[in-house]
């Protein structure tokens, strides 16, 4: 069972599973989620930590410039301090913006469109158009497999899809990359954590 | 109740209506984990409270879990008695967020209940990672829970008027303190034992309501007293400090300056540099805030509850501001620091004050027994979800997913949830019980600094290093964890502080024991840039590749919400 259908090893996802995910990584649109986030994470950590230690250094070491009243018993410290407040306010803000028009349009279009990504580069997988099933993968199952790389060579060796079969994997059916929303409560689980496994060779399976 | 304690009765009365109040509170919250108790029924029921709390409901338990007893009564205490640094102080509590906020949508799409399934998310050996995490989330939390408990003890004598040499329904006030402890102990057990995440995020909702409630109207009253002249205000409280202007200014308690020393008062600046190193870094990686964010159903009501979170705490922090300067204007310096030396009771001493303004004793004992109800339940709210943290962990992560290979039947770990809680309350207990005495306020401050020197180096990486490894969490987390404990034991807050006036220790050993090496009493400065450093080097000298598979699954997953839980 080895790169096959059942359970990686750490049973979070499959050979095929693994895939999927190398895939969407290189997809553009991806590449353009991930710039974007960086884009605008990056320099806000630096801009906002920034101007936290240029309040802290000037409260410990620029106090002269601190004292200096402003208006009534109102000072510069103050002033600087409610100042923080604010911009900590603006960049929540700020953020939380960006993230609504620019990153989860995006970050929603790729998984809605996951399977048709992942059709074009590796196929799609063969009699597994249903989610893999939560159980599979008995305990025998889970014995370490090759390194990754090994799994990864035999789907990507699989020929591409004629495009109607591409067509074929809609979303509603393919095996969705989103996982539930709420795990539904009627089904009873015994293991809470079926595709997160500790992988233990020695152990086969208990 | 006996003669002394009756013949006070001004106290008398107000402790009714404050004992009656703080009783209808714990059968609310009672009320709720009952509630609770049947809705919980799996894994997901009792680690996330069923991922079924709303943004802005998740908003009110982080803040809730946030805004402890240390920061309610601490920093109105601390801006009431030293001015302006207790200003600083909140304002490193409030910007840590934003590194949460961009931290949260990452971390909720890729873990399923802990920070332990982030970090382990694309490590090639799973078992050291989680116990690392777990060693680290309980030594955080204990830490945390510790100084809750032994506040919560003193706090809650103070709220009811317990004064030594006085007796409460029987007891001196010792034992009460005793008592107290023990009892805030057991109702934190039954909170998270039955309630689990559900009851406790509700007891979190009504308290962080509860708190923000009291804070407006204490803040509008103390502003109309002033004519909501902010300026006024300031310039009164500087009056009734006996400090003048330097109240207003940065210094009198953080990076003091000491005459005719320029080393002290270097050492000093860089202390303070160094608790607000520990502030701004530490929230991201505390394991109770950590836990909250699988609480709710995706990672946009994540990000939501934690923009209500930044928004609640920063109100409530500037609110604190008109308390602690209120509090000195109204109450007085003299009058706070003769009730309790660091100032804990300011807020509640400025409710009897304003209450008193408005109707006579009446309308001080109703405002001071509800401002003293909502301290009691953030104690008991913010000590449980500490509990439930730590449980957490030791039972998913160290039971399900170490001691289990990852296998555990879901009612077994559950079950092992609820014992855990048990054992690590009492374990609370049993440590505050005999640190009762200790002034241990430094503590809250030490959570925050092991937090960012074990944990946030690792979720960083985890999250952004793509050559990150087994070897670099594990060195990260106990590099982080390690040097922060040792230096704070080779510190001035174990031994060898001396009050240059009084001669008394200022320590936790007595005086005259004095090991302490590293000057700073903060370690954050020395171990956050160290828990980085240990990352980075057991990441290059392990001889483990990092599996770029799962890097790629890790990135896909935390930045588009694919498969996520």
């Amino acid at each position: 069972m080895v790169g096959g259908s059942g359970p990686s090893p750490r049973g979070r996802a499959t050979g095929y599973d693994r895939l999927r995910y190398v895939a969407i990584r290189q997809d553009e649109r991806f590449v353009l989620l991930k710039v974007k986030f960086r884009r605008f994470v990056l320099p806000v950590v630096i801009v906002f930590l920034g101007w936290y230690f240029l309040y802290v250094m000037l409260s410990a070491f620029g106090r002269a410039f601190m004292d200096q009243r402003i208006a009534g018993n109102i000072n510069v410290a103050f002033v600087f301090g409610v100042l923080q407040f604010v911009s900590t306010f603006v960049f929540a803000r700020c953020f939380a913006r960006y993230a609504r028009s620019s990153l989860d349009p995006l970050a929603e279009a790729i998984r809605i469109d996951a399977d048709r990504i992942v059709s074009e580069h590796v196929g799609p997988p063969e009699g597994r158009l249903l989610p893999r099933p939560r159980h599979a993968g008995a305990p025998a199952e889970r014995e370490r497999a090759e390194p990754p790389r090994h799994e990864l060579s035999e789907p990507a060796r699989r020929p591409a899809v004629e495009p109607s079969r591409a067509r074929a994997v809609e979303p509603s059916r393919a095996p969705a990359l989103e996982g539930p929303r709420n795990e539904p409560r009627s089904q009873p689980k015994n293991e809470p954590e079926p595709r997160r496994l500790t992988r233990y060779p020695e152990t086969g399976g208990r | 109740m006996s003669i002394i304690a009756a013949a006070d009765t001004s106290i008398g009365s107000g402790r009714a209506i404050t004992f009656g109040l703080f009783t209808l509170l714990v059968c609310i919250t009672l009320g709720i984990t009952v509630w609770a108790r049947k809705q919980t029924k799996g894994a997901v029921d009792f680690y996330a409270g069923g991922r079924m709390f709303s943004g802005v409901q998740n908003g009110f338990a982080l803040a809730g879990d946030y805004m402890s007893a240390a920061s309610f009564l601490g920093i109105a205490g601390i801006i009431a008695l030293s001015g302006y640094d207790g200003f600083l102080y909140s304002i490193g509590f409030l910007v840590a967020w934003l590194l949460a906020l961009l931290l949260v949508e990452l971390m909720r799409n890729v873990g399923r209940f802990t920070m332990a399934d982030v970090l382990s998310y694309r490590m090639r050996n799973q078992p050291p990672v989680r116990t690392a995490a777990v060693a680290s989330t309980v030594t955080v939390s204990v830490f945390y829970l510790l100084a809750q408990m032994v506040g919560a003890g003193a706090l809650i004598s103070l709220l009811l008027g317990i004064k030594p040499g006085q007796t409460f329904l029987g007891m001196s006030a010792g034992t009460a303190k005793v008592v107290t402890i023990i009892a805030v102990g057991v109702l934190m057990i039954f909170y998270v034992m039955f309630g689990g995440m559900k009851g406790t995020t509700w007891v979190q909702i009504v308290k962080a309501a509860l708190l923000m409630f009291g804070a407006s109207v204490m803040t509008v009253l103390v502003l109309s007293r002033f004519g909501f002249n902010i300026s006024s205000m300031l310039g009164h409280a500087a009056k009734a400090s006996g400090k003048g202007k330097a109240f207003l200014e940065p210094g009198l308690k953080y990076g003091q300056e000491v005459k005719g020393n320029p080393h002290e008062t270097l050492i000093n600046k860089l202390d303070f540099v160094s608790l607000a190193i520990a502030l701004v870094l530490g929230t991201a990686g505390l394991p109770h805030i950590v836990t909250r964010f699988y609480t709710v159903p995706n990672a946009k009501a994540a990000r939501t509850s934690v923009n209500w979170a930044i928004g609640l705490v920063g109100v409530f922090y500037l609110m604190t501001l008109a308390l602690g300067f209120g509090a000195t204007a109204l109450v007085g310096r003299k009058a706070i620091l003769a009730q309790d030396e660091s100032g804990n009771t300011a807020a509640p001493q400025l409710a009897r004050a304003l209450g008193e303004h408005i109707a006579g004793r009446v309308g001080g004992d109703l405002l001071l027994a509800f401002i003293a109800s909502v301290a009691f339940a953030t104690i008991l709210a913010v000590v449980a979800g500490l509990v439930l943290a730590a449980s957490t962990s030791l039972a998913h992560d160290y039971f399900g997913q170490v001691l289990m290979l990852g296998r555990p039947k879901e009612q077994q770990e559950v079950a092992v949830a609820r014992f855990a809680s048990f054992l690590i309350g009492s374990l609370a207990i049993v440590l505050a019980v005999f640190a009762k005495n200790l002034n241990v306020a430094f503590l809250v401050a030490l959570a925050f600094a092991m937090a960012a020197s074990a944990n946030l180096p690792s979720i960083v990486f985890s999250l952004f290093w793509r050559r990150f490894n087994t070897a670099g969490v594990v060195a990260g987390i106990y590099g982080g964890l390690i040097s922060a404990v040792v230096l704070v034991i080779f510190s001035p807050v174990v031994s060898g502080k001396v009050d240059p006036v009084t001669g008394a220790s200022l320590s936790l050993f007595p005086k005259g024991v004095d090991f302490h090496l590293f000057p700073l009493e903060n370690p954050g400065l020395v171990s956050i840039p160290m828990g980085f450093l240990c990352a980075i080097i057991g990441t290059l000298i392990s001889k483990e590749k990092a599996d770029p598979d799962l890097y790629a699954e890790l990135s896909v997953r935390s930045l588009t919400g694919a498969g996520a839980h």
